[in-house]
Protein backbone atom coordinates (compact mmCIF):
# COMPACT_ATOMS: atom_id res chain seq x y z
CA UNK A 1 0.00 0.00 0.00
CA UNK A 2 1.19 3.58 -0.88
CA UNK A 3 1.43 5.97 1.86
CA UNK A 4 -1.85 7.92 2.37
CA UNK A 5 -0.30 11.30 1.28
CA UNK A 6 -2.80 13.65 -1.02
CA UNK A 7 -3.22 13.14 -4.72
CA UNK A 8 -4.79 14.95 -7.31
CA UNK A 9 -7.68 13.52 -9.31
CA UNK A 10 -6.98 15.20 -12.39
CA UNK A 11 -9.51 16.62 -14.58
CA UNK A 12 -8.43 18.18 -18.00
CA UNK A 13 -11.54 18.04 -20.22
CA UNK A 14 -14.97 17.62 -19.53
CA UNK A 15 -15.47 14.05 -20.87
CA UNK A 16 -18.09 12.15 -18.72
CA UNK A 17 -16.54 8.07 -19.96
CA UNK A 18 -13.26 9.68 -19.57
CA UNK A 19 -13.56 11.20 -16.03
CA UNK A 20 -15.44 7.77 -15.08
CA UNK A 21 -12.62 5.50 -16.26
CA UNK A 22 -10.17 8.23 -14.61
CA UNK A 23 -12.24 7.59 -11.34
CA UNK A 24 -11.84 3.64 -11.66
CA UNK A 25 -8.41 4.04 -12.39
CA UNK A 26 -7.47 6.29 -9.00
CA UNK A 27 -7.61 5.35 -5.88
CA UNK A 28 -10.78 7.69 -4.35
CA UNK A 29 -11.80 6.58 -1.45
CA UNK A 30 -8.14 4.50 -0.41
CA UNK A 31 -6.41 7.74 -0.07
CA UNK A 32 -6.77 11.18 0.73
CA UNK A 33 -7.40 12.95 -2.87
CA UNK A 34 -8.31 16.62 -4.14
CA UNK A 35 -9.51 17.90 -7.83
CA UNK A 36 -8.87 21.13 -8.85
CA UNK A 37 -11.61 22.74 -10.38
CA UNK A 38 -10.99 26.40 -9.96
CA UNK A 39 -10.41 26.97 -14.09
CA UNK A 40 -13.68 25.81 -15.06
CA UNK A 41 -16.28 27.75 -16.28
CA UNK A 42 -19.85 27.49 -14.33
CA UNK A 43 -21.41 25.12 -16.40
CA UNK A 44 -18.55 22.92 -16.55
CA UNK A 45 -18.44 23.21 -12.91
CA UNK A 46 -21.94 22.51 -11.89
CA UNK A 47 -21.43 19.10 -14.74
CA UNK A 48 -18.58 17.88 -13.10
CA UNK A 49 -19.96 18.11 -9.61
CA UNK A 50 -22.96 16.36 -10.57
CA UNK A 51 -21.42 13.78 -12.37
CA UNK A 52 -18.59 13.49 -9.31
CA UNK A 53 -21.76 12.45 -7.26
CA UNK A 54 -23.33 10.26 -9.51
CA UNK A 55 -20.08 8.18 -9.87
CA UNK A 56 -19.72 8.74 -5.78
CA UNK A 57 -23.09 6.86 -5.19
CA UNK A 58 -23.18 4.62 -7.91
CA UNK A 59 -19.67 2.92 -6.34
CA UNK A 60 -20.79 3.39 -2.83
CA UNK A 61 -17.72 5.24 -1.89
CA UNK A 62 -18.13 8.18 1.01
CA UNK A 63 -16.41 11.64 0.40
CA UNK A 64 -15.86 11.66 4.01
CA UNK A 65 -14.85 8.01 5.05
CA UNK A 66 -12.57 6.70 5.51
CA UNK A 67 -10.05 9.35 3.45
CA UNK A 68 -12.08 12.42 2.04
CA UNK A 69 -12.29 13.72 -1.27
CA UNK A 70 -11.96 17.71 -1.48
CA UNK A 71 -13.06 19.98 -4.43
CA UNK A 72 -11.09 23.42 -5.07
CA UNK A 73 -13.43 25.35 -5.88
CA UNK A 74 -15.03 28.77 -5.14
CA UNK A 75 -18.40 27.06 -5.37
CA UNK A 76 -20.28 26.59 -1.99
CA UNK A 77 -23.55 25.19 -3.12
CA UNK A 78 -22.98 21.66 -3.23
CA UNK A 79 -22.36 20.06 0.87
CA UNK A 80 -22.26 16.48 -0.44
CA UNK A 81 -18.22 16.82 -1.49
CA UNK A 82 -15.93 18.53 1.08
CA UNK A 83 -14.55 22.07 -0.52
CA UNK A 84 -12.25 24.56 -0.12
CA UNK A 85 -10.97 27.87 -2.17
CA UNK A 86 -7.19 26.67 -2.75
CA UNK A 87 -4.29 24.04 -2.61
CA UNK A 88 -3.04 25.49 0.46
CA UNK A 89 -6.36 25.19 2.81
CA UNK A 90 -6.10 22.05 2.34
CA UNK A 91 -5.20 20.19 5.22
CA UNK A 92 -1.62 19.93 6.36
CA UNK A 93 -2.52 16.47 7.94
CA UNK A 94 -2.35 14.78 4.99
CA UNK A 95 0.92 16.44 3.19
CA UNK A 96 3.84 14.63 4.25
CA UNK A 97 7.29 14.12 2.13
CA UNK A 98 7.61 10.85 0.28
CA UNK A 99 10.16 8.49 1.36
CA UNK A 100 10.63 4.92 1.13
CA UNK A 101 9.52 3.01 4.12
CA UNK A 102 11.42 0.92 6.27
CA UNK A 103 10.16 -2.21 8.27
CA UNK A 104 8.14 -0.97 11.08
CA UNK A 105 6.62 1.50 8.46
CA UNK A 106 5.39 -1.36 5.99
CA UNK A 107 4.19 -2.85 9.21
CA UNK A 108 1.77 -0.22 10.44
CA UNK A 109 1.04 0.48 5.91
CA UNK A 110 -0.66 -3.05 6.12
CA UNK A 111 -2.39 -2.98 9.34
CA UNK A 112 -3.72 0.42 7.90
CA UNK A 113 -4.17 -1.18 4.70
CA UNK A 114 -6.87 -3.66 7.08
CA UNK A 115 -8.45 -1.35 8.21
CA UNK A 116 -8.90 0.55 5.29
CA UNK A 117 -10.61 -2.24 3.38
CA UNK A 118 -12.69 -2.67 6.14
CA UNK A 119 -14.23 0.67 6.46
CA UNK A 120 -14.51 0.73 2.39
CA UNK A 121 -16.75 -2.35 2.95
CA UNK A 122 -19.24 -0.59 4.75
CA UNK A 123 -22.49 1.16 3.98
CA UNK A 124 -20.87 4.35 5.20
CA UNK A 125 -23.88 6.35 3.70
CA UNK A 126 -26.26 4.15 5.71
CA UNK A 127 -23.72 4.71 8.86
CA UNK A 128 -23.71 8.64 8.59
CA UNK A 129 -27.50 8.73 8.00
CA UNK A 130 -27.47 6.79 11.39
CA UNK A 131 -24.99 8.99 12.65
CA UNK A 132 -27.41 12.10 12.23
CA UNK A 133 -30.30 10.29 13.78
CA UNK A 134 -28.46 9.63 17.18
CA UNK A 135 -27.20 13.00 16.73
CA UNK A 136 -30.96 14.71 16.29
CA UNK A 137 -32.64 12.59 19.14
CA UNK A 138 -29.75 13.35 21.77
CA UNK A 139 -30.34 17.06 20.62
CA UNK A 140 -34.30 16.89 21.63
CA UNK A 141 -32.98 15.03 24.71
CA UNK A 142 -30.76 17.97 25.54
CA UNK A 143 -33.52 20.87 24.66
CA UNK A 144 -36.25 18.95 26.41
CA UNK A 145 -34.08 18.48 29.51
CA UNK A 146 -33.05 22.47 29.10
CA UNK A 147 -36.67 23.55 29.33
CA UNK A 148 -37.44 21.66 32.20
CA UNK A 149 -34.30 22.43 34.15
CA UNK A 150 -35.65 25.74 33.27
CA UNK A 151 -39.24 25.48 34.20
CA UNK A 152 -37.89 23.66 37.35
CA UNK A 153 -35.90 26.64 38.71
CA UNK A 154 -38.97 28.92 37.89
CA UNK A 155 -41.30 26.81 40.24
CA UNK A 156 -38.49 26.50 43.13
CA UNK A 157 -37.98 30.45 43.21
CA UNK A 158 -41.83 30.72 43.36
CA UNK A 159 -42.44 28.81 45.89
CA UNK A 160 -39.41 29.92 47.89
CA UNK A 161 -41.02 33.12 47.55
CA UNK A 162 -44.43 32.26 48.50
CA UNK A 163 -43.79 30.30 51.61
CA UNK A 164 -43.64 33.48 54.70
CA UNK A 165 -40.27 33.51 56.16
CA UNK A 166 -41.35 32.80 59.48
CA UNK A 167 -42.85 28.95 58.25
CA UNK A 168 -39.35 28.81 56.70
CA UNK A 169 -37.55 29.39 59.48
CA UNK A 170 -39.89 26.67 61.12
CA UNK A 171 -39.39 23.89 58.85
CA UNK A 172 -35.85 24.43 58.79
CA UNK A 173 -36.03 23.92 62.88
CA UNK A 174 -38.55 20.88 61.96
CA UNK A 175 -35.27 19.76 60.07
CA UNK B 1 38.96 43.06 18.42
CA UNK B 2 41.32 40.40 19.57
CA UNK B 3 39.37 37.70 21.74
CA UNK B 4 41.53 36.64 24.38
CA UNK B 5 42.10 32.96 24.60
CA UNK B 6 41.58 31.42 28.23
CA UNK B 7 43.16 28.41 30.33
CA UNK B 8 46.35 28.91 28.68
CA UNK B 9 49.65 29.12 30.79
CA UNK B 10 51.38 32.64 31.10
CA UNK B 11 54.63 31.67 28.93
CA UNK B 12 52.41 29.90 25.91
CA UNK B 13 50.20 33.09 25.68
CA UNK B 14 53.27 35.49 25.60
CA UNK B 15 55.00 33.41 22.44
CA UNK B 16 51.91 33.26 20.54
CA UNK B 17 50.98 36.68 20.74
CA UNK B 18 49.65 38.49 17.92
CA UNK B 19 48.05 34.92 16.42
CA UNK B 20 44.69 35.41 19.36
CA UNK B 21 42.36 36.24 16.68
CA UNK B 22 43.98 33.75 14.03
CA UNK B 23 43.25 30.81 16.68
CA UNK B 24 39.90 32.18 17.91
CA UNK B 25 38.60 32.66 13.82
CA UNK B 26 39.55 28.72 13.75
CA UNK B 27 38.16 27.64 17.25
CA UNK B 28 34.69 29.69 16.32
CA UNK B 29 34.94 27.99 12.85
CA UNK B 30 35.09 24.15 14.21
CA UNK B 31 32.38 25.55 16.59
CA UNK B 32 29.99 26.34 13.70
CA UNK B 33 31.14 23.52 11.84
CA UNK B 34 29.83 20.80 14.88
CA UNK B 35 26.83 23.09 15.20
CA UNK B 36 25.82 22.57 11.88
CA UNK B 37 26.38 18.91 11.67
CA UNK B 38 24.58 18.24 15.03
CA UNK B 39 21.49 20.35 13.59
CA UNK B 40 21.34 18.52 10.18
CA UNK B 41 21.57 15.02 12.54
CA UNK B 42 18.44 16.08 14.59
CA UNK B 43 16.68 17.03 11.45
CA UNK B 44 17.26 13.36 10.16
CA UNK B 45 16.25 12.15 13.25
CA UNK B 46 12.86 13.92 13.00
CA UNK B 47 12.23 13.47 9.67
CA UNK B 48 13.11 9.64 10.32
CA UNK B 49 9.92 9.71 12.69
CA UNK B 50 7.98 11.64 10.97
CA UNK B 51 6.65 8.70 9.17
CA UNK B 52 6.50 6.40 11.39
CA UNK B 53 4.28 8.86 13.89
CA UNK B 54 2.09 9.99 10.91
CA UNK B 55 0.84 6.53 10.19
CA UNK B 56 0.74 5.33 13.70
CA UNK B 57 -1.63 8.56 13.86
CA UNK B 58 -3.30 7.27 10.83
CA UNK B 59 -3.66 3.41 12.56
CA UNK B 60 -5.47 4.90 15.42
CA UNK B 61 -7.75 7.50 13.41
CA UNK B 62 -9.02 4.40 11.38
CA UNK B 63 -9.92 2.26 14.54
CA UNK B 64 -11.50 4.72 16.22
CA UNK B 65 -13.64 5.10 12.82
CA UNK B 66 -13.71 1.50 12.34
CA UNK B 67 -15.03 1.47 16.28
CA UNK B 68 -17.11 3.92 15.69
CA UNK B 69 -19.56 2.39 12.84
CA UNK B 70 -18.80 -1.55 13.73
CA UNK B 71 -19.43 -1.25 17.63
CA UNK B 72 -21.04 2.00 19.23
CA UNK B 73 -23.26 3.04 16.52
CA UNK B 74 -24.98 -0.07 16.32
CA UNK B 75 -24.73 -0.72 20.24
CA UNK B 76 -26.35 3.02 20.70
CA UNK B 77 -28.87 2.12 18.13
CA UNK B 78 -30.02 -1.04 19.53
CA UNK B 79 -29.88 -0.17 23.01
CA UNK B 80 -30.70 3.57 22.79
CA UNK B 81 -32.67 4.91 25.91
CA UNK B 82 -32.42 8.39 24.79
CA UNK B 83 -36.01 8.35 23.21
CA UNK B 84 -37.23 7.01 26.38
CA UNK B 85 -35.48 9.79 28.29
CA UNK B 86 -36.99 12.23 25.88
CA UNK B 87 -40.58 11.14 26.58
CA UNK B 88 -39.71 10.94 30.13
CA UNK B 89 -38.45 14.36 30.07
CA UNK B 90 -41.38 15.54 28.31
CA UNK B 91 -43.85 13.93 30.72
CA UNK B 92 -42.12 16.02 33.28
CA UNK B 93 -41.70 19.35 31.97
CA UNK B 94 -45.62 19.01 30.95
CA UNK B 95 -46.25 18.31 34.58
CA UNK B 96 -44.17 20.89 35.84
CA UNK B 97 -45.67 23.30 33.66
CA UNK B 98 -48.72 22.12 35.00
CA UNK B 99 -47.87 22.76 38.44
CA UNK B 100 -46.07 26.01 38.20
CA UNK B 101 -49.59 27.03 35.77
CA UNK B 102 -51.72 26.47 39.18
CA UNK B 103 -49.09 28.39 41.26
CA UNK B 104 -49.06 31.43 38.98
CA UNK B 105 -52.51 31.66 38.64
CA UNK B 106 -53.93 31.45 42.21
CA UNK B 107 -56.13 34.15 43.39
CA UNK B 108 -52.88 35.56 46.12
CA UNK B 109 -49.89 34.28 43.83
CA UNK B 110 -47.18 37.05 44.05
CA UNK B 111 -46.92 37.19 40.09
CA UNK B 112 -51.10 38.14 40.05
CA UNK B 113 -50.22 41.21 42.98
CA UNK B 114 -47.57 42.39 41.07
CA UNK B 115 -49.22 42.03 37.34
CA UNK B 116 -51.95 43.94 39.58
CA UNK B 117 -49.93 46.64 41.10
CA UNK B 118 -48.15 47.13 37.73
CA UNK B 119 -51.86 47.75 36.24
CA UNK B 120 -52.53 49.95 38.82
CA UNK B 121 -49.43 52.22 38.46
CA UNK B 122 -49.80 52.85 34.92
CA UNK B 123 -53.05 52.23 33.35
CA UNK B 124 -55.64 53.48 36.24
Amino acid sequence: MKIPIFEEFAIDDFDPVEIKEAFIDSRVGKVPMYVNLVNKNSEELVEIIRLLKEIFLEKNIHPFFPYPFYLITSDKNDRFFLKVDSVKELPEYFFKKVKRPNNKELQLLNKIELKVEKICNLNIFEKVEQITHVKNTQKKLYQETKELFFLELVYSNLIKINTPKTSRARHGQKN
Amino acid sequence: MVKKIKDIPESLSREIKGFEELFSDYLESEESKERARKDRENQKGTEQYELQHFLEQENSRLTGLEVLFTKKLPAKLNFSQTEKLTVLQMQNKRDTLDKLILEVSKSDSLFLKNLQSMFNAHFS
